[in-house]
């Protein structure tokens, strides 16, 4: 069952009518629900709802030159909901991280149909347990989340892309191992195949005061042939890679090792987290100890199933 | 005091060596209370497991015999998180104390969770990296007292706390089973499902014992600049504070010390502060050379046109560390000042600094009470140190009232009534003012996911929970 709903009463009615009949809800549209956005500019936090899109976001705070430092992959802008459900993120988690590094509060409607908040308002908030993390990454299984408080980013003042080909994934791995070495601090670590050749490019981007991007430029042509660049590879990496937020996530230092090993095909990668978008992901089967921990966790917040399995 | 049956100290000992097992009365008194004092009872044992094995078996001859376990690092928490408020065994990590690996070239440190945190910058330094989370304490604390109160300090300003800097860990839980959360050592940083270790980060102690963790290492910044502006008033401070930060620059750190603790400071420390100046900024930015003059000559001319008398940068590295080492002590000087202070660590929106600047200056006069303060300005994170005699009992119920208003405002402002010291027992007062009913059954459901029986850290954080029998009589005493 899909739902609708056009207000939070009616999306509470609905989980209470769910859990009555016994029936799993197994998507929900917030479209309908009011929407805003409260961008306390001199705090550099932000507090909106969940259905609002990131572009809509971005746009509201850019005049402010301020963003939010998230930059997930998808053809069209997710929600802020979607981003956390599913922990979106995109390559500028080499230099900000993913969202689990901004979030401040949450406001979600449990399984229950009761609405309850984490954290707070504020850059820094110790009181009670961080709940704000247990629905990053939760796919919606756990609670429905309508709001959240996040901490934003000024605008650097200058942001510049650089790419290097490399005609082999062991020359790529010499050059990024170089890089992680040098003394630069690049928001962008990122390689790509997206030819399906042996052909290997390289990303970096330098985000900051305008001086310190182009000291850092002049480090990088120490290091390989970088030339300036875009990130139009990011919209060719969604052209062609199905699925392109399925991931594998591995160690850093044995990405190439790792890559060798995967089928042909067009394939991102954000080498500085050990990220690799192929379209497919592997299925690291859960520790047993902690899913005892989660089967608990489901059974204290949706005792009757209503969201599905986690 | 409750005293623990031979047999299960027997039982301890067997686990953990007879060594390191204390049970006498006169030895367990080191352990009554953390850095909060006003609230004191001492376990009924501690134990000093030396491996993660002796954590999970110490842990399951408590769960047998249904006694409280109270985790505990250094006891350097400030909010009682430690104590033992009904007797119970304190199972204290001091012993663990190693950093295991450091992995440069994947900025990781694996540590065992008695690992002091300066420690951890220790190790890694001459690899360039640094651990980013560093609490005033920093040269006691633990990483697993890090971890179990989500630790802050004066450069979380621009790095985060410990939260952001904590990849995974392994927790004994509080049946004895031994589980891994989040990043495991050599493995990919994202892990599926919901973020466990996120919501274990900063339960202070009650979801089970972290027995090692893994950790993100940032790079040492390649220069800083570190610099002193001296105003005439706290208000003209907090103003420079706004504007610093909605101007887009992101300083390091952004720390605020009143004239009460610029006198206590220098009459220890004799850095060279001006004894006259009502308020000192310390500002820190760091990072690349390049661009970090241009961003020093702006952060001094909003403290210029904020009234600032001067501001100085620090010439050398010794200036530069002189000057932290007086705002890191600074606790330490107020011993000057009183007997006793009590210290709380609110949060407002970083907007709203300036009024409640005055109105802890108004609670003060009111009160007759004085409250300096030394803290986090930049993110908004207050530490009023409200001083008192703690043989006048009439002081600390003025105390406790005066900072029980300054917590109230601080909520009222949109704020929180802890930063980075924890609910513990002192705060518990407060969570039914900043959360609702239904909040608080969240965090109970959260609870019982990793401690079913409520059995490890029991009287924390929760309204209605227990308190110390020597509170309540305190507590009592009429004002």
């Amino acid at each position: 069952m899909t739902i609708h709903p056009t207000s939070i009463e009616e999306l509470a009615d609905a989980l209470h009518s769910a859990a009555a009949s016994g029936k799993q809800i197994s998507g929900w549209e917030l479209s309908s629900l009011p929407r805003s956005i409260v961008h306390h500019a001199s705090d550099l936090t932000v507090t909106l709802t969940s259905n609002v899109h990131l572009a809509e976001l971005q746009s509201k705070l850019a005049p402010h030159r301020q963003w939010l430092p998230i930059d997930p992959l998808s053809e069209i802008s997710p929600t802020i909901e979607q981003i956390l459900s599913s922990n979106l993120s995109g390559p500028r988690r080499y230099g900000f991280g993913t969202i689990r590094e901004h979030i401040l509060g949450v406001t979600v409607m449990l399984a229950n149909g009761r609405v309850i908040h984490s954290g707070g308002q504020v850059v820094k908030n110790v009181a009670g347990f961080d709940l704000c993390k247990l629905f990053i990454g939760s796919r919606g299984n756990l609670g429905i989340i309508l709001e959240a408080t996040f901490k934003l980013r000024p605008f650097p003042e200058s942001e510049k892309l650089f790419a290097c080909q490399c005609s082999s994934l062991s020359e790529a791995d010499a050059v990024i191992n170089t890089l992680i070495s040098a003394p630069i601090a690049p928001v962008i670590l990122d390689l790509h195949n997206l030819s399906s050749s042996n052909h290997w490019q390289i990303v970096i981007g330098l985000a900051g005061a305008t001086e310190d991007v182009a000291w850092q430029a002049a480090i990088l042509q120490s290091v390989g042939e970088f030339k300036a660049s875009n990130d139009h590879y990011l919209d060719a990496a969604i052209r062609q890679i199905p699925n392109i937020n399925a991931t594998h996530s591995v160690l850093p230092s044995q990405l190439c090792q790792v890559l060798a090993l995967l089928p042909k095909g067009p394939v991102l990668v954000h080498a500085g987290n050990g990220i690799i978008r192929n379209g497919t992901t592997d299925t690291v089967p859960v520790a047993s100890s902690v899913s005892g921990l989660l089967k608990r966790l489901k059974s204290e917040f949706d005792p009757v199933d209503i969201f599905g399995r986690l | 005091m409750k005293l623990v049956p031979t047999h299960v100290v027997r039982q301890l000992e067997e686990t953990v060596g007879k060594a390191n097992v204390i049970a006498q009365p006169d030895e367990l008194i080191v352990y009554e209370c953390d850095a909060y004092t006003l609230e004191r009872n001492a376990p009924q044992a501690v134990v000093l497991p030396g491996s993660t094995d002796e954590v999970a078996e110490a842990v399951r001859i408590c769960a047998a015999h249904r006694l409280p376990i109270i985790p505990r690092g250094a006891g350097t928490s400030l909010s009682g998180t430690v104590l033992a408020v009904d007797g119970g065994i304190v199972v204290a990590t001091t012993r663990m104390n190693q950093v295991l690996s450091i992995d440069p070239r994947n900025r990781r440190a694996l540590v065992e969770p008695g690992c002091v945190n300066i420690w951890v910058t220790r190790a890694a330094q001459h690899h360039g990296l640094h651990y980013a989370p560093d609490p005033s304490s920093q040269m006691a604390c633990t990483i697993g007292g890090n971890i179990a109160t989500n630790s802050g300090g004066p450069h979380t300003l621009k790095y985060g706390v410990t939260t952001n800097h904590i990849l995974g860990f392994q927790m004994v839980l509080p049946d004895g089973q031994i589980v891994w959360l989040g990043t495991e050592p050599n493995g990919g940083e994202d892990t599926p499902g919901p973020d466990l270790r996120g919501a274990a980060i900063g339960s202070e102690g009650m979801f089970g014992i972290v027995t090692q963790a893994l950790l993100r290492l940032t790079p040492i910044p390649q220069e800083y600049r570190t610099m002193l502006a001296v105003f005439e008033t706290v208000e003209d401070a907090s103003h420079a504070v706004s504007q610093i930060i909605a101007s887009g620059i992101v300083p390091a750190a952004l720390e605020m010390m009143d004239g009460l603790i610029i006198q206590a400071v220098e009459e220890r420390y004799g850095f060279g502060f001006p004894l006259d100046a009502r308020a000192i900024l310390i500002i820190e930015l760091d990072g690349l050379r390049a661009g970090l003059g241009r961003q020093a000559e702006q952060a001094t001319s909003f403290c210029l046109g904020n009234n600032a008398r001067e501001v100085r940068q620090a010439q050398t590295e010794k200036e530069r560390n002189e000057l932290w080492k007086c705002r890191k002590r600074a606790f330490g000087a107020v011993g000057k000042l009183s007997p006793n202070f009590m210290t709380h660590d609110g949060v407002v929106p970083r907007s709203k600094l300036p009024e409640m600047m005055r109105f802890i200056s108004d609670v003060s006069a009111r009160y007759g009470m004085q409250i300096p303060n030394v803290f986090h300005a930049g993110d908004g994170n207050l530490h009023p140190l409200i001083l008192y005699n703690e043989r006048d009992p009439s002081q600390i119920q003025r105390a406790i009232a005066a900072g029980h208003e300054i917590l109230r405002k601080c909520i009222q402002l949109g704020g929180s009534v802890t930063g980075e010291h924890g609910i513990g027992v002192e705060k518990i007062d407060f969570m039914a003012e900043q959360f609702t009913p239904d909040d608080l059954d969240a965090m109970r459901a959260l609870r019982k996911v990793f401690d079913p029986e409520e059995h490890c850290n029991p009287h924390k954080m929760f309204p209605g929970a227990m308190r110390c029998a020597d509170f309540v009589q305190r507590k009592q005493i009429p004002a």
